[in-house]
């Protein structure tokens, strides 16, 4: 996406803010053209030139006026230019995290949280300030246009003198631009990796503080300072030459004016008055070749920002990050919608079929350890326990991700009821269907939040997932029982313990389809037993599980046999003890050492 | 700001042009210095906003400072005060009468309240036994039974409120914590790699450890190859959160930080995530190297890995439920460990 569509975008995200923002900013700057004119209205009266009406006190009055309307046109100014900012950043945001949300959920962000947060939080400053500066930009213009009309007015040959070189720096601008933005990448990319490690630091203060490493990490995050002061160094020095440059420019126009305006002067055709107005108008035009300088500068470095943005989002366009989206500024936030239940949600049936999936190459073309899928094709239909098994690294994990599109298929197809599901991540979420994985996601927030996660559901219900969860015994025993505040990722619980939150995460949503990982790596045998009854007696919902517990074996439908990312065997217990030696192996492994 | 500022020399044009025009009248300055008092206020329009940006400036500097104090004034509770050095070679390890509680978390508006006693949650009971130097302690026992808490003392990441938590017969506060860590080392479960060339995330950042020292250690691992084969070889650089190594390769690489910290006294947390046969075996090679002549306590999740230690200590809720010789506790079929190996230890432990 070019630069003028994305700006165009936004600024139709909120027209009438930015309109609005608009107006107020020319008023600004019109208001001080104003206070020019009355410098020469002030001259000429002194000289006698001036056939106005008004009086020497009159003119002090206009000063002290126009000053007003300044400071008010300007308080007006700043509080719609902040409306308006926040408005565009927090869109930009909500969609960097909803793109980043969208990925496929298991697939990594690419970058660390550091580097994530870096342009959360100041590209899209970036971008902020690109479209505040527009605004101002756009005043800047119409003052320049406004004074250069009063100046033609007054004298076209001494205006000529200075429009030309003004025109010469733009151009000059042009041709710099490019080394501006590399200089601006590596920059940015310099603090991005100096947030990082600062970010990767804070994570692994333990690894760090054990290994007695905490001097070699600083000097390590010094190393990385130092790069980073010495690229912004380099990216300050050139966009300040350039900068001043501009300035300068602005005053060797003035003395430009000044030889020009000396002879008319001297003729009387130029007044004093007419050469005080030149002098503060020549000065507004310069000042505006500068802020457009810097300006064309900044919507580059915005270029910059928005290839970073859409590099998070993973999305070639950039056109995910500034798509309008409800942000709710003001007003109280909407209801949690509560996913309702459609007849079409109802489970009847699940088709796999030939499903693929290949794990990418890493960097070092090395596979990694997990095997991918080949040939998965099953069927589950409604009230059935599936359960599926194999040994470690079969595949069981990615056959579950890659079915609820927490992993990309490289081929086949997944029908629900028949009907072929197109993008199974946004398909298979409440109510249709929910997941515990093998590491639960939890928030820095109270058990009850993490288990509803906005919703609304009765305590009755609350307290039945609980129990379906079997951690109705653990609660009371919590600090604050359900109010208990976890910590980050949890910290706070047993793993068992993180592990049937998530559980009752799930049962909360009362899917048709449950999904469940591995539980077998946090809950004892007993607990586990107990979770399966539980749910067993619930009756007429349907599940999916990887286990390789005797408890879920022995009461599943059907078994799934996986080795080496193929189904082995499916069908009975009995059934695949009788067939497969693989299951016969499986199973003597569980009944003890 | 802003707003005085033109308010300012909205005033300032007032006076300028007043003074002026009565002393212009009274024919006591020329037009050119009337100019001059108006150009003048004009110049001093940029310096006072420049330091109005500047004083904006420093207020938010002087925000962050104080920020940066509250943090920097944050005291650890552990007093580094021992001056004893522990010695190379295999330590000696004993915990007496230990107790040790966790400050339970607190809300904010409690740790502003300063007179509120913070609520304590015990994680380890009277905690008393020994282990001779070179021998391998199996800890075993359930999530929340006091594992992590137990080697966590060790290392002096907390200090018990009860008793003395000894290695090579040394208080362990009486030891500089650098030394401490030096010679105990911790392999965590969780491997944290740093988006850093392999060579630095062995050597987590440490330059007096030379190319030869990390090749060395790899070699123990059985990495030497795959890395000396890779195109940049020890300067390839790591993803962000280890991507481009597999999980296993994640995990050697932790241990290969404990080779070259050369440690008297090992931690093994043993990671509950399974790998692939290949990596599984080069990963007992590796622990097998690692524990040579050490003294390891190992929190066990897998019965091959019980079987390499001598002792085992198996927790409950905080306290001994067993302690012994293993080949003795194995023997007994009344003891704990026989149940557990009976039922299969991942499915008792967690």
């Amino acid at each position: 996406m070019k630069m003028r569509q994305i700006i165009w975008q936004l600024a139709k995200y909120k027209p009438v803010l930015y309109v609005g923002d608009l107006l107020a900013w020319s008023a600004i700057l019109l208001a001080e053209l104003g206070a020019g004119y009355i410098a020469k209205l002030f001259f000429d009266k002194l000289t006698g030139e001036s056939t106005a009406l008004i009086s020497m006190w009159g003119i002090i009055a206009l000063v002290v006026g126009a000053g007003f309307v300044r400071i008010l046109t300007i308080l007006t100014g700043a509080l719609v230019d902040i409306r308006h900012r926040y408005n565009m950043g927090t869109l930009m945001r909500r969609n960097l995290l909803a793109g980043v949300l969208a990925q496929p959920g298991a697939a990594s962000l690419g970058r660390s949280t550091g580097e994530a947060l870096n342009t959360l939080r100041d590209d899209v400053q970036v971008m902020e300030d690109t479209m505040s500066w527009l605004v101002d930009q756009t005043a800047f213009l119409v003052y320049a246009a406004v004074a250069l009309t009063v100046l033609l007015a007054i004298d076209a040959r001494i205006t000529a003198i200075v429009v030309l070189p003004l025109l010469t720096v733009i151009i000059a601008a042009r041709a710099v631009g490019k080394h501006i933005r590399r200089f601006r990448e590596a920059s940015r990319k310099a603090t991005e990796q100096v947030t990082g490690a600062i970010g990767e630091a804070m994570e692994g203060v333990q690894t760090i503080q054990l290994a007695g490493a905490e001097k070699h990490v600083l000097s390590h995050v010094d190393k990385l300072n130092r790069k980073r002061l010495h690229a912004t160094v380099r990216d300050r020095l050139l966009s300040q030459s350039f900068h001043s440059f501009f300035w300068n420019t602005g005053t060797l126009c003035t003395g430009l004016i000044l030889l020009a305006a000396a002879a008319s002067l001297k003729s009387g055709s130029f007044t004093v008055g007419d050469f005080a107005v030149f002098v503060i108008y020549v000065g507004v035009l310069a000042e505006v070749v500068a802020v457009t300088g810097d300006f064309m500068m900044h919507v580059k470095q915005g270029s910059v920002s928005m290839d970073r943005m859409a590099d998070l989002t993973q999305d070639a366009s950039a056109a995910a990050a500034i798509v309008h989206a409800p942000i709710h500024m003001t007003g109280p936030l909407p209801a949690v919608e509560v996913p309702r239940r459609g007849s079409s949600d109802l489970f009847e049936q699940l088709n796999v079929k030939d499903l693929d999936f290949e794990w990418p190459k890493n960097g070092n073309g090395e596979r990694t350890s997990s095997h991918g899928l080949r040939d998965i094709s099953f069927g589950i239909s409604r009230g059935e326990f599936v359960v599926v098994t194999g040994r470690i690294g079969s595949g069981k994990t990615t056959l579950l991700r890659a079915l609820m599109g927490l992993l990309p298929l490289s081929s086949g197809t997944i029908s629900w009821n028949g009907a072929v599901v197109d993008d199974p991540s946004e398909f298979f979420v409440p109510p249709r269907c929910a997941y515990t994985p093998q590491v639960p996601q939890l928030f820095s927030d109270t058990l009850e939040s993490n288990i509803r996660m906005g919703l609304p559901t009765s305590d009755d219900a609350m307290d039945e997932c609980i129990r379906l969860a079997v951690m109705e015994e653990d609660v009371p025993h919590l600090q604050n029982g359900l109010q208990t505040l976890i910590g980050a990722k949890g910290v706070k619980l047993s793993g068992g313990q993180r592990q049937r939150a998530a559980a009752a995460r799930m049962f909360v949503r009362d899917p048709e389809l449950l999904v469940f990982d591995d539980l077998s790596s946090a809950l004892d045998v007993e607990t586990e037993r107990q979770l399966w009854e539980r749910t067993f007696a619930r009756g007429d919902r349907t599940y999916l599980v990887v286990s390789h517990r005797k408890a879920a074996l022995e009461q599943a439908d059907r078994i799934i046999l996986l080795k080496d990312g193929r189904i082995q065997g499916t069908g009975t217990l009995e059934q695949l003890l009788e067939t497969e030696p693989e299951m016969r192996s499986l199973w003597a492994g569980e009944s003890g050492a | 700001m802003w707003m005085a500022n033109v308010g300012l020399f909205a005033f300032g044009h007032a006076v300028a042009f007043g003074v002026g025009a009565s002393l212009w009248r009274a024919s006591l300055i020329t037009i050119g210095t009337v100019y001059l008092v108006f150009h003048y206020t004009e110049l001093l329009r940029g310096p006072i906003s420049e330091i109005r940006t500047q004083i904006t400036d420093l207020q938010r500097a002087e925000a962050g400072i104080r920020r940066i104090r509250t943090l920097l004034d944050t005291q650890s509770r552990l007093i580094n005060e021992g001056d004893d050095h522990l010695p190379q070679g295999a330590l000696p390890v004993a915990f007496e009468n230990v107790s040790f509680a966790y400050e339970a978390a607190r809300t904010k508006q409690e740790l502003d309240d300063e007179d509120v006693e913070p609520e304590m949650v015990p994680a380890l009971h009277d905690i008393s036994f020994d282990l001779s130097p070179g021998s391998v302690l199996g800890l075993l026992g359930r999530t929340g039974s006091g594992k992590t808490t137990l080697a966590r003392l060790l290392v002096r990441l907390y200090d018990p409120q009860h008793g003395v938590v000894r290695v090579n017969g040394q208080p362990v506060e009486s030891v500089q914590i650098a030394d401490l860590r030096h010679a105990v080392r911790k392999v965590p479960q969780e491997v944290q790699l740093f988006r850093a060339s392999i060579r630095d995330n062995v050597r987590l950042f440490d330059p007096s450890i030379t190319d030869a020292q990390v090749l060395d250690a790899l070699e123990h691992l059985g990495l030497r190859e795959w890395v000396l084969d890779l195109p940049e070889g020890l300067d390839t650089m790591l993803a962000a959160d280890g991507g481009g190594l597999s999980a296993g390769q994640g995990q050697l690489i932790a241990l290969g930080r404990a080779f070259l910290a050369n440690p008297g006294l090992v931690i093994l947390d043993e990671a509950s995530s399974r790998l692939d046969p290949a990596t599984e075996s080069l990963l007992e090679r590796a622990v097998d190297r690692l524990l040579q002549n050490r003294t390891a306590i190992i929190i066990a999740h897998r019965l091959s890995t019980v079987e390499r230690a001598d002792r085992i200590l198996i927790l409950d809720d905080g306290r001994i439920a067993e302690f012994g010789d293993r080949t003795e506790l194995a023997a007994d079929p009344g003891s704990r460990l026989s149940q557990y190996l009976r039922t299969g230890l991942e499915e008792v432990l967690v």
